[in-house]
């Protein structure tokens, strides 16, 4: 071999697995953005998954939850909410 | 016993009787005893002012006195008195008066003084004598003065009469002028008259307001003649060519003024009261200073700054700012900040290097202000609002070049070595960042800068990183500099993360290439194209496994690579000998084709690498046409085209042994700097989006002007009424609000 690899960085950056452009069903705003209480999306303002396969802002959903009204309830299907593991 | 015989009885005898009777004849004065003692008295004063010995002792003198006024000849005793002192002083005062303004011998002033101090001293002698006198007669008598100060006022009175007053006071003051004129003065009979002038209370009256008029004269008129005929200030080599003496320039203007005011200030301390003191100082300071501010200021204050005369421009200020001037030099200090600075700024091709003249010029004037003008807070205060005044005046620019400076500094291998040096750097630096009002045009190119040096591992240090958002935090809160530390937040987690990946079994492949990753959280670095790029089958492998460790650690997340960020080496054989070659990830995949394969054409490489032509034509460029040609091109030449051939040169020549071969980024940091602008155009619109919407939302219905001020005043950035209008326009579009029907220039909100 005349050309060898000796050191190789590589650089990747990371995003939501949800698919381009979807919104969050409770704030309407991108889950590449954040939710309204945040300023900078990222680490700080993560996702959360439901087991029935709906997503949503973790600070959304955690608001949503908190009302009592929503009877822990997800507000796409009203099914009780579990979260996926 | 004897206290009884005391207690007893008198004696018995016939009874004697005491009588008094009345005198018979009132005792009389002698005849002449008033007009001898008056005539004892009267020669004896009369000796006294002839400077004689008294004919007969003092003693003798007051019990005459004391007796003359034990039989109430007071008010004679005073009158012989007074009519004594008066007629000597006639004599005296007109015998001078006489003599002409330059006599032969002594001179009036000489005369005068020593007339003066014999008088005082007669009049103590004289009073001393009569003090009998003074102490009853002049006490129980209203409206009579004390001998001595009848003894003052018959010469008041005296040189009043005479006019005799004015005369001296002109050449009192003829004197001063003399003086002022660098001639000798007769300073013994000027104190001596002047102390007369108090002692007389004449002084404040009289003598003190000609006093201010002459001096007012005198520098009208030295004024006029000097700041008319200011010259431009010399070169400060060389000796000073022989102009006229009376021809000066500011600054020689201003030590001759300083030498005024402690002539004066001398004067006053020597001879004048000292209450005249002040009105003196602050005539001369309005004739030379105040009225010539402009003047001066005009004439050569630029050059005095341009010439940092630290000296004289003391001077200027300590002089002004005691006449209250201080607002004439604000204003051409301003004036100056915003002349020069403008000139910089709008200078049509300027580079980085307008930020170390910036800074440079920054220290200047930080040093005028410190040292001239004694850290003047008004002047302070003016020199930084010039400068956020003509640093704004050209847009984007300053605040592109300030990042691109700060990222000059922050390379490593930059000039400054040491930490401090760097860090006290930046810190001038964030002063004149300070100024800038596109931060946000600022925080773009910092942040793709900072990715650089971060990716590439181009970075001074970690730490000097750190403070430098750390700096930046403190100027704009943490909103600004949150992506940013985000970044650098990243490039630890990375390096935490590649420790465990590289330590794992599952990464044998990675761990064969040294294969390395960064992890960028999207949100905090800056967007960059994606690029397709088949990597090496071995680095893709290596990848996969990467991918698959990644997505265990962290759930839900999707990982994109971005072969246009890494860095990699490889080690070639050429004929000469091993090499190692640093290549960005583009490079090194185009190179690594050539292992297996010596002759490659475009096509065939655009096939292997998916590249776009863009792409790859530049990098075929950098490894075939650069100053390193790893690889060889059929046809030669500088530019690459599609049907071009490509052969690995093994006959590559060296002297190092690390060859590192640099993407060719012109057009990319033109096309860079687009976006980048692009993109903060982008953000703005957004938030001038946001400001109006909340404007109108708050207040229902606004006319176009209400809404431009306080849009204005909420924007951080300079926005033009034009880019403005056209969001409101856009605003009407989307149902935001809407105009008025009856007014066009009123909006409403629409809920």
């Amino acid at each position: 071999m005349k050309l060898t690899i000796t050191d190789w960085r590589a650089v990747a950056g990371w995003k939501w697995d949800v698919p381009d452009d979807d919104v969050c069903g409770i704030c309407r705003a991108a889950f590449d953005a954040c939710c309204p209480q945040c300023k900078i999306p990222g680490d700080d303002c993560p996702l959360i998954w439901g087991e029935c396969s709906h997503v949503f802002h973790m600070h959304c959903l955690l608001k949503w939850l908190g009302a009592e009204s929503s009877q822990q309830q997800c507000p796409m299907d009203r099914r009780p909410w579990v979260t996926a593991s | 016993m004897w206290a009884n015989k005391r207690a007893g009885p008198p004696a018995v005898g016939p009874q004697k009787r005491l009588v008094i009777k009345g005198l018979r004849a009132i005792p009389a004065l002698p005849a002449n005893y008033k007009t001898d003692t008056l005539a004892r008295l009267r020669g004896a004063i009369q000796a006294i002012q002839l400077s004689q010995p008294t004919p007969q002792g003092l003693e003798e003198l007051y019990r005459d006195c004391e007796g003359l006024c034990l039989h109430k000849f007071g008010s004679d005793v005073y009158a012989m008195v007074q009519a004594e002192l008066v007629a000597y002083t006639r004599q005296r005062l007109d015998e001078i008066n006489r003599l002409s303004d330059t006599p032969v011998g002594e001179s009036v002033l000489q005369l005068t003084t020593q007339f003066w101090t014999g008088y005082t001293q007669q009049l103590d002698m004289i009073k001393c004598i009569f003090l009998y006198l003074d102490r009853t007669y002049v006490l129980q008598s209203a409206n009579v003065a004390s001998l001595w100060s009848m003894g003052l006022g018959v010469v008041r009175q005296c040189l009043v009469d005479t006019d005799m007053k004015s005369r001296l006071v002109r050449l009192v003051l003829g004197e001063v002028a003399k003086e002022r004129d660098g001639k000798p003065a007769d300073q013994t009979s000027l104190l001596g008259l002047v102390q007369m002038f108090v002692d007389l209370g004449l002084y404040s009256q009289f003598f003190m307001p000609s006093l201010i008029d002459v001096t007012r004269d005198y520098y009208v008129k030295e004024s006029r003649r000097l700041v008319g005929s200011l010259v431009a200030i010399q070169p400060a080599e060389g000796p000073r060519p022989s102009t006229p003496a009376s021809a000066m320039s500011v600054p020689q203007y201003l030590v001759h003024v300083k030498l005024r005011l402690d002539e004066e200030t001398q004067r006053a301390a020597l001879y004048l009261s000292s209450n005249s003191k002040a009105p003196l100082l602050s005539t001369v300071l309005a004739e030379l200073v105040e009225k010539h501010a402009e003047r001066l200021l005009t004439t050569s204050f630029d050059a005095m700054v341009d010439a940092h005369m630290l000296a004289d421009l003391a001077n200027l200020y300590t002089l002004l700012s005691s006449v209250n001037q201080l607002d004439v030099i604000k204003r051409y200090w301003a004036m100056y900040v915003k002349k020069v600075g403008v000139r910089l700024v709008q200078a049509p091709d300027i580079d980085v290097g307008l930020v170390s003249e910036l800074l440079a010029m920054k220290q200047r004037l930080d040093d005028i202000v410190k040292s001239a003008f004694q850290s003047n807070s008004v002047l302070a205060h003016a020199l930084r609002e010039s400068f956020e005044d003509f640093i704004n005046s050209r847009r984007s620019k300053p605040a592109q070049l300030t990042a691109k400076f700060v990222d000059q500094c922050m390379r490593a291998g930059s000039r400054s070595t040491t930490d401090e040096d760097i860090d006290s750097l930046l810190d001038r630096v964030v002063v004149l960042f300070r100024f800038i009002h596109d931060k946000d045009l600022f925080e773009a190119y910092y942040k793709r800068d900072l990715a650089k040096r971060l990716l590439y591992n181009k970075s001074v240090s970690v730490d000097t990183e750190r403070s430098m958002v750390q700096k930046l935090r403190m100027e704009c809160g943490p909103g600004f500099t949150k992506r940013l530390e985000g970044m650098l937040r990243d490039m630890d987690f990375t390096s935490d993360l590649d420790g465990k990946f590289t330590g794992l079994d599952q990464a044998q492949e990675a761990n064969g290439i040294g294969f390395h990753t960064s992890i960028l959280t999207q949100a905090f670095w800056p967007t960059y194209e994606p690029m397709p790029l088949a990597v090496p089958r071995n680095v893709e492998l290596a990848q996969e496994e990467f991918v698959q460790f990644y997505s265990e650690k962290h759930n839900g997340r999707k990982l994109f690579w971005q072969p246009n960020l890494g860095t990699c080496l490889l080690k070639v054989e050429f004929d000469e000998g091993p090499k190692e070659l640093s290549l960005t990830l583009v490079q090194g995949t185009v190179m690594l084709l050539f292992s297996e394969r010596d002759v490659l054409s475009y096509e065939q490489i655009q096939e292997n690498t998916g590249l776009e032509d863009v792409e790859l034509m530049r990098t075929l460029q950098s490894l075939a046409c650069g100053k390193c040609r790893v690889l060889a091109k059929e046809p030669k030449g500088r530019d690459v085209a599609g049907t071009d051939v490509f052969t690995f040169n093994s006959a590559f020549k060296s002297s190092q042994t690390r060859i590192k071969i640099g993407q060719i980024m012109l057009k990319e940091a033109e096309k860079e700097s687009k976006e980048v602008e692009e993109h903060v155009q982008l953000d703005r619109m957004y938030q001038v989006d946001a400001a109006i919407v909340r404007i109108m939302k708050g207040r229902k219905q606004a006319d176009h002007t209400t809404l431009m001020t306080e849009l204005l005043s909420r924007l951080k950035f300079n926005s033009t009424s034009a880019e403005v209008k056209e969001r409101i326009e856009t605003l009407i579009e989307r149902d935001y609000i809407k105009r008025d029907d009856a007014d066009s220039s009123l909006y409403h909100y629409l809920a």
